[in-house]
């Protein structure tokens, strides 16, 4: 609890924890229940990784075929570029097509609540992907990319942050479409800007890292030894700065 | 958020004014008097090198000492009372005026290696208002904001850079170190360019390396626009007694796109820069240090230590 407060209300499985930050949403009790610490940060960067695959994978795919592919090696290239012979669409179009059926799907999949719902879901998303690919209506990789951005969003353990990932998914998308990686890091500086100015109940979301608490470190990508770790002091209410 | 924004002062941090002063001496030192002493000391370049080194450390030594002589004021607050209203006045306009010229050229850089790698056929105002937009937004929220971007985007900065420093690791000829010479000290300097541009990993995902430069290129240019639009935003709203934190911020990101919008031609650039090279000497080094002085012979310190 490192101090703060729980909220539990009658009759909802979920518990509110306030403050709460960044890092506190990529914690899963397994980091704290697993005997060997180096285990625990093993998966947590695995999962930092998948957060970062999440957010900016189909931007940055749309980044650099569509401005930059010459920083793609030659033979990655010239595949991409095979796989794509014959496809009407531009790489940004097929993309937002892609992730738009994934979007459609995951509602689908929540508005129809039955074993039945799930299945036509699954049915129709593999039908949809399968015969655009075949009929050459969408490329391969225009596949492959999203479904890894899909799988790796999984790996976010709050579903709060997976529902904001989304959304910077097709910030991101978006901006590189216009402008390319230029483009990309402009909506990163963006993103990171916002989450600086963030706070939750007057702690900033980004610390322990932004402000960097040094007793927090360990809270962070990385997970200490429980028996060694220092007085987390991230949650210490402070003076507004 | 309303808290947050109500908890910024709406004055120059002192701290940010040492912070600069490092940051412009750390870039005299790196990217023009490294450059220059190269190219004229030539053999001896090893040895101008190291010594101009230790000058720099000693003179960011005086300006540490002048920052810790007035810690609750900034640099417009205590020249008015070392030089005078009048000469503080201008010399605060001189400093705006400088502030500005600099982050002008800095976006028609980053404009210029735009046009070059990313966005050959978009139009340079776009993304130069881009960097307008981003840097008047993350200065309107204030330097506590702006701290805590530069922390959360360190790592983003650094791992890159750490590759690179790896790769660049084995391009050096540790042959000729013995002789000090002119290919030994531009291999240990431009020693990352050597690297991005020669390693190719045949079947690596990433082969051609530059890319990881493209991240840390970015983010120092933005920490840059952004310091430099703080600086002259709160200096702007310091020296005239301003309250429109807001219309001033997004004016100055304004002007200065437009300036560098309308900036006529990369040669052109290249003579202001060598221009201003000249002019940064005064502001970072002159100027300080006979304000070091001044507090000193007429025994000024800050009001919280007086």
């Amino acid at each position: 609890m490192q101090g703060r407060v729980a909220v539990v209300v009658h009759g909802s499985p979920d518990v509110l924890l306030a403050p709460t930050t960044f890092f506190d949403l990529m914690d899963t009790p397994d980091d704290i229940y697993m005997r060997w610490f180096f285990a625990a940060s093993f998966f947590r960067i695995a999962r930092y990784i998948m957060l970062l695959l999440a957010v900016s994978l189909p931007g940055f795919y749309i980044a650099l075929t569509s401005f930059n592919p010459e920083f793609i090696p030659t033979r990655l290239m010239l595949e991409i570029l095979a796989s794509r012979e014959g496809t009407p669409f531009p790489i940004y179009f097929e993309m937002f097509l892609m992730m738009g059926i994934i979007e459609a799907v995951r509602m689908m999949m929540i508005q129809i609540p039955s074993q039945a719902g799930s299945a036509i879901a699954i049915i129709s998303g593999l039908s949809l992907i399968g015969v655009g690919v075949v009929s050459n209506v969408v490329g391969p990789v225009a596949v492959i990319i999203p479904t890894l951005t899909m799988v790796a969003s999984f790996g976010i353990p709050d579903y709060d942050m997976r529902v904001a990932v989304r959304i910077i998914q097709f910030f991101t998308m978006l901006m590189s479409s216009m402008l390319g990686i230029f483009g990309f890091a402009a909506a990163y500086f963006i993103i990171a800007i916002h989450l600086a100015a963030l706070k939750s109940f007057g702690i900033p979301y980004m610390s322990p890292l932004a402000p960097t608490e040094g007793s927090g470190l360990e809270h962070t990508v990385l997970m200490g030894n429980t028996v060694k770790m220092p007085q987390d002091e991230t949650y210490k209410p402070k003076k507004l700065t | 958020m309303k808290n947050l924004k109500n908890a910024i002062p709406d004055k120059l941090d002192p701290r940010i004014m040492t912070v600069a002063l490092i940051v412009g001496i750390v870039e005299f030192e790196v990217f023009t008097y490294a450059r220059g002493v190269v190219k004229i000391a030539g053999r001896d370049a090893w040895i101008c090198g190291l010594l101009g080194g230790l000058i720099v450390i000693g003179l960011t030594f005086l300006l540490v000492k002048l920052a810790a002589r007035f810690p609750n004021e900034n640099f417009f607050q205590y020249n008015r009372r070392l030089w005078g209203r009048l000469p503080a006045f201008l010399i605060g306009i001189s400093y705006l005026a400088y502030w500005f010229l600099y982050l002008v050229i800095i976006l028609e850089d980053s404009n210029e290696a735009n046009k070059l790698f990313f966005l050959r056929e978009t139009p340079s105002i776009v993304p130069l208002s881009i960097f307008g937009v981003i840097a008047g937004f993350s200065v309107l929220y204030g330097l506590t904001t702006l701290v805590r971007f530069f922390q959360v985007s360190f790592p983003f900065m650094m791992l890159p850079l750490a590759f690179i420093f790896t790769l660049s690791l084995a391009q050096i000829d540790t042959t000729s170190i013995g002789i000090l010479g002119l290919e030994c000290v531009k291999s240990s300097l431009y020693s990352g360019l050597d690297a991005m541009t020669v390693i190719e990993l045949p079947g690596f995902p990433v082969q051609r390396f530059e890319l990881f430069l493209t991240m840390p290129w970015l983010f120092g240019v933005i920490t840059s626009v952004c310091l430099m639009v703080y600086l002259l935003s709160y200096g702007i709203l310091e020296l005239f007694h301003l309250k429109h934190k807001k219309f001033v911020c997004f004016a100055v990101s304004a002007f200065a796109v437009g300036a560098a919008y309308l900036f006529p031609s990369v040669a052109v650039e290249r003579q202001v820069r060598s221009y201003l090279n000249i002019v940064t000497f005064i502001f970072i080094f002159v100027i300080p240090i006979l304000t070091l002085l001044l507090a000193i012979l007429r025994q000024k310190r800050g009001s919280a230590d007086a």
